[in-house]
């Protein structure tokens, strides 16, 4: 095998989402490069809420905290959100990832043995 | 993280290349589209698309940079309101597009009011700190347009007013399919977007024009597993609407958003940069929210701008870009008279446009 390490069983939905995150705290390309003020259209960016006050959240981008609406998502402390021009827009969900990790295990699966 | 490799890593190279592999195994010869600039951001920046092409996946993208498509009518229209003393807030990236003869980036250069916001509710904290009146740009497709609902439903000040610029994904879908000046194998469809609608608005399409499609994140393999499960199809003779990007889009998208949008929002026809009318592509503010249109409080002083017909700059190429048909670098202004510090067109402002994305990844030539 080439990569002893990646076993595909061990590739489980929740390191599939914290890769997500992760992604943002090691390899800041996304969000931190980008200045606050230009909004590119249909970027959007994980974080992770730390506080609830009404509409608003406080949110952890990756060690970056800053104000999200969540006027659009019923959501609580803890939930892990994606967030668009301010405004929350949807809910990571490690448990709804399912379909696609099917498809990566038949892609490592496939391509296990010798190599 | 000290157990990295055990980790499921979306920018991992090695899972990368066996994902190739396998596309390059199923040996089919694709013309793929995708409408959106942060999967073109992805697709150049880890030069996948230069990968997919060795493997025979011809990458091209759509119109699908809201900045992008946004009209010179629509510009003109917020430069028109500022000229006449009104408070404009809008997105960063709005600033620098061009309408007919200014952008609004001159506008405020002339001493007109016109102030950046980062999120709807920057623009309605201004409205709430003055009784003058204040004007939000909306761009944005299915993504941003909920968060301008939200602001409106909840209750705006009296001397807030959107101008709505927001427009629809699969209209100008169907409208490129139909169009048919590319010959497509495969879509893929725009993450965030889909966050919000779901996956049942694209099936339509894959029925009517027989065409597999993939809703894909934005991360290297989530770009690369997309282009994977459309080759799959092919090989399997499905034209079906598939999620790759299943952590974030549901099947039935936001449902609270979407009820928000038809809350606020009516369909109506509207053209797109490069495009002509597509029909209920585009979006305006429902009769009960009228007293927030900027189109209907303003009339006199945007009247005069109906029925005019406004020019493209002279040799720009954003229209035909934006339709898939020519790339960046074939355009004569491309990295000449047209850069990102001095734009010319849409294309070269915005960080999602696919001229100001080549000029900077792949540079001019």
């Amino acid at each position: 095998m080439c990569y002893p390490n990646i076993n595909v069983l061990e590739i489980d939905l929740e390191s599939y989402l914290t890769d997500h995150l992760y992604l943002i705290e090691k390899n800041p390309t996304t969000f931190k490069s980008v200045p606050y003020l230009v909004t590119t259209m249909c970027l959007a960016v994980p974080g992770k809420i730390l506080e609830i006050d009404g509409d608003n959240a406080k949110v952890d981008f990756g060690g970056i905290n800053r104000k999200a609406n969540i006027s659009l998502v019923d959501v609580s402390v803890g939930d892990y959100i994606i967030v668009h021009a301010g405004y929350a827009i949807q809910i990571l969900s490690p448990e709804e990832a399912k379909e696609t990790m099917d498809v990566w295990n038949e892609i490592l699966e496939a391509q296990k043995g010798p190599n | 993280m000290n157990n990295d490799l055990k980790q499921f890593k979306l920018r991992d190279e090695k899972i990368a290349e066996k994902v190739t592999k396998k596309i390059r195994e199923a040996n089919v010869q694709m013309n793929v589209m995708h409408v959106c600039g942060t999967h073109q951001d992805t697709l150049v920046r880890y030069g996948l698309e230069e990968m997919l092409k060795e493997a025979g996946i011809n990458i091209i993208q759509g119109p699908g940079c809201p900045v992008c498509v946004t009209t010179p009518r629509e510009v003109e229209e917020m430069i028109k309101l500022a000229e006449n003393g009104v408070t404009i807030t809008a997105f960063g990236d709005m600033m620098k597009v061009p309408g007919e003869k200014k952008s609004l980036m001159h506008a405020k250069q002339e001493g007109a009011d016109v102030r950046v916001v980062y999120s709807i509710d920057d623009a309605v904290e201004i409205a709430i700190k003055t009784d003058d009146p204040v004007v939000f740009m909306s761009v944005g497709f299915e993504t941003t347009t909920p968060s301008t609902a939200s602001a409106i439903s909840r209750g705006a000040p009296d001397n807030f007013y959107i101008l709505s610029c927001n427009r629809v994904i699969p209209p100008a879908l169907d409208a490129i399919l139909k169009m048919g000046e590319l010959n497509l194998d495969g879509l893929i469809e725009p993450g965030h977007v889909s966050a919000i609608i779901g996956t049942k608005p694209y099936e339509p399409l894959s029925e009517r024009y027989n065409i597999p499609q993939v809703v894909a994140g934005f991360e290297p393999l989530d770009l690369l597993m997309g282009v994977y499960m459309l080759v799959r199809q092919v090989k399997e003779g499905r034209a079906e609407v598939e999620n790759e990007y299943d952590r974030v889009v549901k099947t039935e998208g936001n449902l609270k958003a979407q009820m928000m949008i038809e809350d606020v929002f009516q369909p109506i026809d509207t053209d797109w940069r490069g495009f002509p009318v597509i029909p209920d592509s585009g979006l305006k503010p429902r009769e009960k929210y009228r007293e927030h249109d900027a189109r209907v409080v303003f009339s006199d002083m945007l009247d005069e701008l109906k029925g005019k017909k406004f020019e493209e700059r002279e040799n720009c190429l954003c229209g035909e870009v934006l339709r898939g048909i020519t790339e960046p670098n074939e355009c004569e202004l491309f990295g000449k008279a047209c850069t990102p510090s001095s734009p010319i067109g849409p294309c070269m402002v915005s960080r999602e446009g696919s001229c100001n994305i080549a000029y900077r990844y792949r540079g001019v030539g």
